[in-house]
């Protein structure tokens, strides 16, 4: 049982409400259609249809990210008793097998996945960085593995924490008695998974080009190697209107309307081995973004440090705002500590690969960029040719 | 089943009015302790009196917010924002406007800084030609990423069915981007916004030491407009289009299928009554224009499913027309509605933004505390009143969108498919 965590975060901001989250880290190799997706869905689904939980006007958050499934009881603390003791129940019993409604929208997912831009540039984000050397829907949905589920007590999901923050006077005895009863079932591992060691950078960074027709933007990525002690960089870089490649790819050279910050997924905190930005610019600009984007990160050692301080505080704030809020606290326990103070230098950026989806003929030009592989959307998506 | 709710303090917050001559309304709503200062401004006008030929003018201005202060070549808001290790975000829709800009404060000074940088923005906003050059060239950029987003494109047709004249709450994301804005319309602009500003400041300041430096930031700087009267539905900007039930393809993974009604704004009686059906419904969406909005009801699926959703929706319409949401249901969205009040009296900004609007509405900054006891005392009568009077089970509009490769039209009741 070592490293399982049952407690209660005290919090005082969010005034008569309280958050209770079961959490569990996930296997990396499992990515779409896991069974362990589907169990804390249809444990999600159960406990919102329990009267205990619906009269309670509780929230249930229950889903699976790629680092990380949680299943969450979220409202008002004279509700939550009645929660926990749904959560229970629905952790003890074996879940119902699979309707042929729910069936059907896995298999269109699996289907239509190649038709969400969102979805098959992430999974290339994902898979230049070198977090995985799998197409997420390589696999084909098998039913027989929802057919016979296992109580969700039961199942290989290492659940490692059970937290709550809130008002801590409203449980009382009866979350001592809850955390008990459920910390007697469960498969317990280590609450925060250790940091991935850096991506080795190469001598030229890896360029993927994915080639999605009718695409009127280019969507371009670039990841690079990032540790806990590379957060200010991070923040500095990308992410906010403050932040230095916001700056210049949109108040200066008006290419993109916003950039957003990437993390990886191998570790459930901030950064999995590595980070990124991701931004979308007119297919015309792909070349003259992409370029833009390189010069402000080799800018980087150059910056004043008074914009560096600012990113610090910036981080340091950001880690404020999470410990004001219920879901946030318990988030904060994934995250290393922010930086006291400014970093007296800043890391250089040690680029690791380049994403561009466009159609093919905007991609023309842009193979100078690194060691270019074309590629396609049912290719990254399915690892060949998509679903007929 | 009997939840105990938190009395009315829970959703009250401290918050009180600064008066200084000649200054846009402000509201200091002090949080000791909160280690952090939020800056939110709130306007009183948005795409819904721009002319014709210059829509999507205010939402320019917004972008202009955040630019250079004091002269073109000076350093811009969010840069000089970034060294105090703040954050900034912007928002226009067609009746408001909103800035917000956070700083972590871990001495007075730190809220001075913020205050002193929002009166030379208030002072010294610079708008010039190249400044509007630059920030059109952005809102394109946010238009082309905004309306490539799955289901984005929904959004216009269901308000061509909906609403006769364009829909009336919300129009910046369609508007071109100001195409033929000068910089004397989009100054002139600015001017009538300073009129309709409200700010907050909550967080961690002290009234008592920030006053002076409000005074210098503001005084003397604008004459506040009293609130202004909004068109209500059915008026001309609020006309509702006849109804229609529809379906197009598009190019979307998965099939949606939408119902909506044309309802009274957010100021009307029966709205909480409207909010506690929609809550219920699941998947709804209630618009917050303050004359006139919408409700939608939205479901996924296969285009052979899409007549059982708009069946059973039409039924549950009518059943509660007939006799409202049983007692139990309404305890149920009364504890979730003023659950999400907690949360959101529980965040910063939110808090902030909430006082903005409580002000420009011509209400006490902690009006959340009355909506949480509209809510309290919502009964099931109240919802059976509001569905027969605005959700009409078979006036209502509905679109089915779904995937290109599809061959059959959905197989709803009264379905057509129009040129488009």
């Amino acid at each position: 049982m070592s490293g399982f965590v049952a407690e209660l975060l005290p919090i005082s901001t969010e005034g008569p409400l309280v958050r209770v989250e079961l959490a569990a880290d996930r296997r990396p190799d499992d990515l779409a259609f896991a069974a362990e997706s589907r169990l804390v869905d249809d444990l999600g689904a159960r406990l919102r249809a329990d009267p205990r939980v619906a009269q309670g006007g509780l929230r249930v958050d229950a889903g699976c990210t790629y680092a990380r499934c949680t299943v969450a009881l979220d409202g008002l603390a004279t509700s939550m008793p009645a929660g926990l003791a749904a959560l229970d129940a629905a952790m003890a019993s074996p879940l119902p097998p699979l309707d042929a409604a729910a069936r059907r929208v896995v298999r269109r997912e699996w289907r239509h996945a190649w038709r969400a831009p969102t979805r098959v540039f992430d999974a290339a984000l994902r898979l230049a960085a070198g977090e995985t050397t799998r197409a997420p829907y390589a696999i084909k949905p098998r039913f027989s593995l929802f057919v016979h589920p296992p109580r969700p007590v039961d199942d290989p999901l290492q659940w490692t924490s059970l937290v709550a923050t809130g008002a801590v006077d409203a449980f009382g005895e009866s979350w001592t008695t809850l955390v008990e009863h459920t910390r007697a079932r469960l498969h317990v591992s280590p609450d925060v998974s250790p940091a991935p060691p850096l991506a080795a950078v190469p001598a030229t960074p890896r360029l993927l080009l994915v080639d999605n027709p009718g695409e009127t933007r280019a969507t371009i990525g670039l990841v690079w190697a990032s540790g806990p002690d590379d957060a200010v960089r991070d923040v500095l870089l990308a992410g906010d209107f403050q932040s230095v490649l916001v700056q210049r790819l949109r108040e200066r050279e008006t290419y993109a309307y916003d950039v957003s910050a990437e993390h990886g997924s191998a570790w459930a905190g901030r950064s999995g081995g590595w980070a990124g930005a991701s931004f979308q610019v007119p297919l015309e600009s792909a070349g003259p973004a992409l370029a833009a984007a390189k010069e402000e990160l080799a800018r980087l050692p150059t910056l004043p440090a008074a914009t560096v301080a600012g990113a610090t505080r910036r981080l340091q704030a950001s880690y404020g705002e999470l410990a004001d809020t219920l879901a946030g606290r318990l988030a904060l326990r994934q995250l290393p500590p922010p930086p006291p103070a400014p970093p007296p230098t800043l890391a250089p950026v040690g680029l690791l690969a380049i994403v561009v989806m466009a159609p093919e003929e905007a991609l023309s030009g842009l193979e100078s960029f690194g060691a270019a592989e074309h590629t396609d959307a049912c290719t990254v998506i399915y690892g060949g040719r998509c679903p007929e | 089943m009997g939840v105990p709710l938190p009395d009315a303090s829970a959703w009250h917050f401290p918050a009180e009015m600064v008066g200084i001559p000649g200054s846009p309304r402000v509201v200091v709503a002090p949080e000791p302790g909160a280690g952090r200062l939020t800056a939110q401004w709130l306007f009183d006008a948005g795409a819904n009196d721009e002319a014709a030929a210059a829509f999507g003018l205010s939402h320019l201005v917004e972008h202009l917010a955040f630019g250079p202060i004091g002269a073109p070549d000076a350093p811009d808001f969010d840069e000089r924002l970034g060294a105090l290790g703040g954050t900034s975000d912007g928002w226009t829709d067609r009746e408001r406007m909103g800035w917000g800009a956070t700083v972590p404060v871990s001495a007075p000074e730190d809220a001075l800084a913020l205050v002193k940088l929002e009166g030379e923005r208030w002072r010294g906003l610079v708008i010039d030609d190249a400044a509007v050059v630059r920030q059109r060239s952005i809102v394109r950029q946010e238009l082309a990423e905004t309306i490539d987003w799955p289901h984005g494109l929904d959004r216009p047709w269901l308000d061509q069915l909906l609403w006769s004249a364009g829909e009336p709450w919300s129009r910046h994301p369609q508007s071109p981007p100001a195409e033929a804005s000068t910089v004397a319309e989009a100054q002139a602009r600015w001017l009538i916004l300073r009129d309709r500003a409200v700010l907050v400041l909550a967080g961690e300041i002290d009234p008592a030491a920030v006053t002076p430096a409000l005074q210098a930031a503001f005084a003397g700087t604008t004459t506040p407009e009293p609130p202004r009267p909004v068109a209500k539905l059915g008026d001309p900007g609020c006309e509702p289009g006849p109804p229609a039930v529809t379906w197009r393809k598009a190019n979307v993974a998965e099939g949606a299928v939408y119902l909506a009604w044309p309802v009274p704004g957010r100021d009307h009686p029966d709205r909480v009554a409207l909010e506690a059906i929609a809550r219920w419904m699941g998947g709804a969406r209630l618009s917050a224009g303050a004359g006139c909005g919408e409700l939608v009801v939205e479901r996924r699926g296969t285009w052979w499913s899409m007549h059982r959703h708009v069946t059973s929706i039409r039924r549950a319409i009518a059943a509660i027309a007939r006799d409202g949401l049983d007692p139990g249901s309404v305890d149920r969205t009364r504890i979730a509605q003023l659950t999400d009040l907690a949360r959101a009296v529980g965040s910063l900004d939110v808090r902030a933004r909430a006082a903005a609007g409580c002000v420009l509405a011509d209400r006490a900054p902690d009006c959340l505390a009355d909506e949480a006891d509209a809510w309290i005392h919502l009964d099931p009568a109240a919802t059976q009143h509001a569905a027969a009077r605005w959700l009409e089970p078979e006036a209502t509009t509905v679109l089915a969108v779904v995937p290109p490769d599809t061959l059959f039209a959905p197989p709803i009741p009264g379905i057509a498919r129009r040129p488009w």
